[in-house]
């Protein structure tokens, strides 16, 4: 970014007029062609109303979609703030909005950030827009009024005038103290306040010139002979000698406050810029956003290309972030592998990179290394303050790093105790729903050891077994799905898969499992293709058909259908059962869950219905339940078409 | 005649031992193997009729062990494979299986599996010419492929050209399980990777077109993520 380009800030609140301002904001940038910045400070204390951090999220969000950068710093004095964060960006033009209501000379409005920000801004213009009523809404356009103020780089052209000014002045009061009759010790003294006042804008040099000119100046307006530089009196020479001495004495003095304070100013703005990049890196949300923010940092204000290396899981040093104007060369890997193995910054001079100095610096919070930034100075080379500074702010961003990777590793903490919260409340459903079949399986296999009387209650013993064996199974098939969906749901195998074919397999595995029922299948469309793991939405249809076998009359057959509406398919089993009541609709999907009415409570796991959620959310589908017309209940789950993925060929 | 010798290469012994007394009770002469090696060197030196083959052994893989027995015979293969093995099973059948079952499966259904495999391989090793017959008839459908006349209910059915090409494809394989790549290379002469969709699409038509109404059983049978079976009605 060169210098003279423009940059334009505005100041954002939660205040009703925040999004014009971001308008007029956004129209003066594009008018000058500027980047532009929405900057927000946060206040502590005072409007931290939930509704007014809405409405300051929604502004930001509004500025960013304009093609703002919406920044949010935190700090007590929102002018001080301002005006720091635009000196350390360069901003040229700050745009800010002032409620200007009937009570215009009210006392709070001399203490309001916008008076401050335009009693302290120096080297830069402020718009200030008004706006009409505090608590009102924008009711008219707001009129634009241009402040400006002198620049703070004080000219040479200044100076002279400043000085010419200060001696002037001396010069007019000593002629009127003269006129009154004053004693020529003031006259003396107001050419040394003169020359005081004039050398604290100006140089040591400078300073001199002007008491050497103070002395010649009341030497001609005030000793005999009047108007001449020559001396009658010679006991005038010491007046002289001690003016001059008292003169420049004082004069390097107050040049050398002036020197202190420029550099207290400059270690303030250094101070400020580091605490810019710590106040940044807090309000990123993830690892990616906060190393891309750090570099964003480091650019800006050390003026480097900036990249950084973080090591993966494997240990190999990977570049997890850098900036727009950087350009990783070969050399880099065997430097930064060094940097980082040996904890020491390396710097060198890049041939292939123009002879730009580059400083390979290791991320060094405390204790032990975590990683390289490379950084390659743009214009000059690295001096040691700046490597000072540097260090400080890379050991900023590496706590940063650090402390992201100690949220996550919380986030994944919390997660598996969740996960293991939920695997333990299966458990004991599933141990409990595991025990029933097995304690028949094993009387029954017990008792036919013995030996049956007959034959028919043989094979009825044996269709126990089976039953009960068979339903162990389907139990065991949802757990290894639900497991699979939770551990993961991304892993589901999606292929694209009609249907028909979907609903001919449940029909025909239901018909086998379940021998004596009629099980119906009835499609009314086109055949329709949707993508989805066949095996997972199988099940789903086979723990409805399950669950209607459950809740309705042995003779009573069960109907499977399809439909199709709004781009998704529907896949529906209806049972003729007694029917679900509108209150547990909402909850036959739920975990665990287990219908009452029914008094059994040895059958199923309260598992299968919720399993056909947890499946039909994997697809980015849906279930639902409703009453059947005639009876009974209509289950379904809703899949979007995938139709897309048909190219007939010439049939 | 001599009894069916049916190898059954399965390193559990419960489901070995399950296996072995079911097929005896059909009076056929099972010989077990828990090692993919030895069953190799069996399938050599006894000949059996037909493979039932676990695909989890402990020695090798499934697949190369089809892979080495179709080197030098077509002796019937019916894979068994543990649920969570179901792409091996795709891989296993485009090796060269016949069939696959998925445990736990029944007694009844693994019989019929064992008698189509039988069945098919004894119309396999008769000339091949009498593969292209001219007429097929399943239940209340016939097909004439001389005049090329699809019948449903003695009423003629239109087909498209691809669908009648997949409905004689299975029915000259009733009974076997045809994987959805070896349908497409078939009636495509290629395998359309991008375009799965497709052949799902002329199955289900094809299905809605032959099925008769007062039949509930589908004509062509959905092996879920795997491929499709015609009925085997004998």
């Amino acid at each position: 970014m060169s210098s003279s380009r423009e940059i334009v800030l505005v100041a954002v609140s939660g205040s009703p007029w925040s999004t014009d301002l971001i308008r007029k904001a956004r129209v003066l940038a594009e008018s000058l062609d500027a980047p532009w910045i929405a900057l927000h400070v946060l206040t502590h204390g005072r409007f931290t109303d939930a509704a007014n951090r809405e409405r300051v999220r929604s502004n930001l969000e509004l500025a960013e979609n304009l093609g703002a950068e919406a920044v949010t710093i935190r700090g007590e004095n929102s002018a001080r703030e301002i005006i720091m964060f635009a000196k350390i960006r360069k901003v040229t033009k700050i745009v800010i909005g002032q409620s200007v209501d009937r009570r215009f000379f009210h006392r709070d409005i001399w203490r309001s950030p916008t008076y401050a920000l335009m009693r302290k801004s120096l080297g830069f213009d402020v718009y200030v827009v008004k706006t009409q009523g505090a608590d009102s809404r924008v009711t008219e356009g707001p009129k634009r009024r241009l402040y400006r103020r002198g620049t703070s780089c004080k000219s040479i052209f200044f100076k002279v005038i400043w000085t010419i000014f200060c001696m002037a002045g001396a010069l007019a009061v000593s002629l009127l103290l003269e006129k009154f009759g004053a004693a020529e010790a003031n006259i003396i003294m107001t050419h040394l306040l003169g020359a005081f006042l004039a050398s604290l804008s100006t140089g040591p040099v400078a300073a001199l010139g002007t008491v050497f000119w103070a002395v010649l100046q009341f030497n001609f307006f005030f000793t005999q002979p009047r108007l001449t530089l020559a001396v009658y009196d010679v006991g005038y020479l010491p007046v002289f000698a001690i003016m001059f001495v008292v003169g420049t004495v004082s004069a390097s003095l107050a040049a050398r406050l002036r020197k202190q304070t420029e550099l207290t100013r400059k270690q303030e703005a250094q101070t400020y810029q580091l605490y810019l990049v710590g106040q940044s890196l807090a309000v990123t949300k993830n690892m990616d956003e906060m190393l891309q923010e750090s570099c964003r940092q480091l650019e800006q204000f050390y003026d480097v290309d900036v990249a950084i290396y973080l090591p993966d899981g494997n240990g190999e040093l990977v570049r997890k972030a850098q900036s727009s104007g950087y350009s990783a060369e070969k050399e880099d890997r065997c430097r930064i592998e060094e940097c980082y193995a040996e904890a020491r910054p390396i710097n060198t001079t890049d041939r292939r990179r123009g002879n730009k100095s580059v400083r390979y610096a290791p991320i060094y919070p405390e204790k032990y290394n975590i990683g390289v930034a490379v950084l390659i100075r743009r214009n000059t080379d690295f001096e040691a303050t700046d490597s000072m500074r540097l260090n400080t702010a890379l050991s900023l961003i590496g706590r940063a790093i650090d402390r992201e990777r100690l949220l996550e590793e919380r986030r994944k903490a919390s997660l598996s105790a969740e996960t293991e919260r939920v695997r333990n409340l299966l458990l004991r459903s599933v141990s409990h729903d595991l025990r029933t079949p097995l304690a028949g399986i094993a009387g029954t296999a017990e008792a036919l050891r013995f030996g049956y009387p007959g034959d028919s209650t043989i094979s009825a013993a044996a269709e126990d077994i089976e039953t009960e064996a068979l339903r162990m199974s389907l139990l065991v098939e949802n757990i290894m799905n639900l497991t699979r969906l939770q551990d993961d749901p991304t892993a589901i195998r999606r292929s694209a898969e009609s249907g028909d074919d979907i609903m001919h397999a449940a029909v025909e595995a239901a018909r086998k499992r379940y021998k004596g029922r009629r099980i119906t299948l009835h499609f009314s469309d086109e055949p329709q293709i949707v993508e989805v793991d066949p095996m997972l939405i199988q099940q789903l249809l086979l723990n409805y058909i399950d669950n209607a076998v459950k809740y309705s009359p042995e003779g009573q057959p069960i109907d499977l259908s399809t439909h199709t509406e709004n781009n998704s398919l529907s896949l529906i089993v209806r049972d003729h059962g007694a029917g679900i009541s509108r209150e547990t609709e909402s909850m036959v999907f739920e975990k665990f869950y287990r219908s009452d009415s029914n008094g059994d409570h040895t059958r199923g796991s309260g598992l299968g219905l919720y399993i056909c959620r947890t499946i039909a959310h994997a697809h980015g589908g849906e279930v639902f339940v409703e009453p059947a017309s005639g009876g009974g209940s209509r289950f379904g789950v809703t899949l979007p078409l995938a139709n897309g993925l048909l190219e007939i060929p010439d049939a | 005649m001599p009894k069916t010798t049916i190898l059954i290469v399965e390193d559990e012994d419960p489901i070995a031992n399950y296996l072995k007394t079911i097929l005896r009770t059909q009076d056929y002469k099972p010989i077990v193997t828990p090692l993919g090696k030895n069953g190799l060197s069996l399938a050599a030196s006894h000949s059996p009729d037909i493979i039932l083959l676990d695909l989890g052994l402990p020695d090798m893989d499934g697949v190369d062990f089809i892979t080495a027995l179709r080197g030098w015979t077509n002796i019937p293969v019916i894979v068994v494979s543990a649920r969570e093995h179901e792409r091996d099973q795709i891989e296993a059948l485009d090796a060269g299986a016949d069939d696959y079952l998925v445990k736990p499966f029944r007694a009844g259904e693994l019989l019929a599996r064992i008698r189509a495999a039988l069945r098919s391989a004894a119309r396999m090793s008769m000339d091949m010419a009498a593969l292209e017959m001219e007429r097929y008839i399943c239940g209340s459908l016939t097909v004439d492929t001389a005049n090329r006349l699809v019948r449903v209910e003695g009423e003629e059915v239109h087909l498209t050209p691809i669908e009648y090409r997949i409905l004689l494809i299975l029915m000259r394989n009733p009974g076997r399980v045809l994987t959805h790549s070896y349908i497409q290379s078939q009636v495509w002469g290629q395998v359309n990777l991008e375009q799965p969709a497709n052949l799902r699409v002329f199955v289900s038509n094809l299905r809605r077109k032959i099925q008769s109404s007062d039949s509930d059983t589908p004509m062509i049978q959905t092996e879920i993520g795997v491929g499709y079976r015609f009925i085997d009605l004998a």
